[in-house]
């Protein structure tokens, strides 16, 4: 079993304002979990109230520092000591299980036959290994926009990125590049594979629905996300909820132990 | 007031948003943020006022009330009622005056700000900043338009005294500009060979450049073969995706320079050369397309250092208006930013 190992911290500052802590070589649910502790002990450390705030990568950790106020030396310290003191130490965060419902193929996700014989497998096969559990890894680029990768690699699918990049990709889109797929929240460039589409907002800058009364995006990072494929007809009722501002968001409370090399799912 | 004509992108911002950055929103704000602090200082607002941003061009407003106004940033050509006003100095308008900015003559972004606590507008994680890709902030996350109304936002902070700055104060340029930055997080990909080269080239902001990002035309640094992992991507510059510095110097596909803005997306997989000193990134912005500059190479050290000087600058001008009498306008310091040439 693969133990997650923050091996000694190598940091660059970027200008005055900004650390990039760099963890891990490669991506995986355990460098995303090691990444998650950093955050967590800084966030608890002395230094806390010279950050203003991180943004966690698949094997990295940007630190957004209040230049006027932080003292170097002490933020140095505190990520190899962080760092250190991580090493043996279990962590719990937060990861709620989110269930999106998703509609695969037809003009919505018009690369899902082209995926399907990438992978050699049915459309049915690969709407079903799409459906099995997401772990959003990194929610960045755009707004609340969900980068994620498989809980369980033997249902994973891969594909190539477009060769030359789309000029813009609808919100909602569900792209798989690689073995990773990308919750597209607003209308950007994009490369990965269209297989399908949500039926209901990621991102509302203006919110009409409760899920984002508190902040206009909704998956965060550690999340478990589960595409659940609908039909048309299910679309139609969805969508009248969504406009009517009357759809209720299936997200169950949950979180992630990481303790003597397993994972535990709660 | 009321926008006559609203110029080319023109938005609100104020100094931008931290609580998005961690889910993908970009922190966004003033692409100046000198200028902007400024702008609050002279008339009195508190950090945090939405102003009115202009890019390249200046916008016609009509005053539906008495006002008093100022203006940061590029020099625009400001007049009311057609006859010129300073920078960087308080200005009265009386109800039906028109202000009107045009052209810039110098340097890309101008601000204009109201006194009494700045614009009223949507606040997205407490910022009045618009984030026109997200369409979020400002108002309704647009662009200003012809016949919008904004009134003051009278939930901000009693007035202040306020304060009138030299015109040479307005903004940060000094040419012949050099725009300084740290090295790394990728300097692994860049020998010293390639920061010699990278330094001695002159560059130009090219006019695909916005709020998002500037694209500088220039040699890009050659490029050395680093050992790839299974999930560096195969592309001469490609990294795992990681968090976006604001001033990142982005190298895209091994070729092309790319200077990250304040709406920049918050992650990015291309390796970075280096990252600008903060001021420079207010700098950069006000450098106008086709501006020739060449990079140069600072320590972290020396980055605090000079964030020290300019804040000392914002700091004495705060410190002469909070000592004036109430009600009046103190005279800013006579001494410019450092860099500044004197007038």
């Amino acid at each position: 079993m693969h133990v997650p190992q923050p091996e000694s911290p190598r940091f660059s500052w970027c200008g005055e304002s900004y650390v990039t802590v760099h963890l891990f070589t490669d991506i995986d649910i355990w460098s995303v979990a090691g990444v998650l502790r950093l955050q967590q002990q800084l966030a608890e450390s002395d230094i806390a109230h010279t950050i203003i705030a991180m943004v966690p990568g698949w094997t990295t950790l940007l630190l957004w520092l209040d230049a006027d106020i932080a003292d170097p030396a002490a933020v140095e310290q505190a990520i190899a000591s962080a760092a250190v003191a991580g090493a043996g130490r279990e962590i719990e965060f937060e990861s709620r299980v989110v269930t999106l419902p998703t509609v695969y193929g037809g003009e919505r996700g018009p690369d899902l036959e082209f995926v399907a014989g990438v992978n050699g497998l049915s459309i049915e096969d690969t709407v079903e290994r799409l459906q099995a559990t997401q772990f959003a890894g990194m929610v960045s680029f755009s707004p609340g926009m969900a980068n994620c990768m498989w809980i369980d690699s033997s249902h994973a699918l891969t594909a190539p990125k477009y060769d030359s990049p789309r000029t813009t990709t609808p919100p909602g889109t569900v792209g798989l590049g690689g073995s990773s797929i990308s919750l597209y929240s607003v209308a950007t460039p994009g490369g990965f594979q269209m297989v399908g589409r949500l039926a209901v907002p990621i991102y509302q800058p203006r919110p009409t629905l409760p899920a984002f009364e508190d902040s206009p995006t909704l998956l965060r990072p550690g999340d478990r996300i589960v595409l659940r494929a609908i039909g048309l007809d299910a679309l139609a009722a969805i969508s009248d909820g969504v406009a009517g501002g009357s759809y209720r968001y299936d997200i169950e409370p949950g979180s992630c132990r990481v303790a003597d090399g397993e994972l535990t799912w709660t | 007031m009321r926008v006559v004509a609203p110029g080319l992108s023109t938005t609100l911002q104020d100094h931008g948003r931290q609580a998005g950055i961690g889910s993908g929103i970009p922190p966004g704000g003033a692409a100046d943020a000198y200028a902007y602090h400024l702008n609050c200082l002279v008339l009195g607002n508190p950090a945090g006022a939405a102003v009115v941003e202009h890019v390249l061009k200046g916008g016609c407003y009509q005053a539906l009330a008495p006002a008093t106004v100022a203006l940061t940033g590029a020099d625009m050509a400001a007049a009311v009622n057609g006859t010129s006003v300073p920078l960087a100095t308080p200005i009265t308008l009386k109800r039906g005056d028109v202000l009107e900015t045009r052209v810039a003559r110098r340097g890309c972004f101008g601000y204009l700000g109201v006194a009494g606590g700045g614009l009223a507008c949507d606040r997205v994680f407490g910022s009045a900043s618009t984030y026109l890709d997200g369409q979020l902030g400002g108002l309704d996350g647009r662009t200003l338009a012809a016949g919008d109304v904004v009134g003051l936002d009278t939930g901000q902070a009693p007035p202040a005294p306020m304060v009138a700055a030299p015109d040479e104060h307005s903004y940060l340029c000094c040419p012949p500009a050099q725009l300084r930055f740290t090295r790394g997080p990728q300097h692994e990909y860049f020998d010293d060979a390639a920061y010699a080269a990278f330094t001695a080239e002159p560059c130009r902001v090219s006019p695909r450049s916005n709020r998002v990002g500037y694209r500088i035309d220039g040699t890009p640094p050659a490029v050395r073969p680093v050992p790839r992992t299974r999930d560096t991507g195969s592309g001469p510059t490609d990294i795992v995706e990681e968090g976006n510095p604001i001033g990142g110097i982005q190298i895209a596909g091994g070729q092309e320079i790319i200077c990250l803005g304040r709406d920049c997306g918050t992650s990015g997989a291309y390796a970075k050369i280096g990252c600008l000193i903060g001021v420079d990134v207010s700098r950069l912005a006000q450098l106008a397309p086709g501006s020739r500059f060449r990079f140069t190479e600072v320590s972290p050290a020396q980055a605090r250092s000079i964030r020290a000087d300019y804040g000392a600058v914002l700091g004495e001008v705060a410190r002469r208006a909070r000592s004036a009498p109430a009600g009046t306008t103190a005279a800013a310091p006579g001494q410019p930013p450092p860099g500044l040439p004197a007038k």
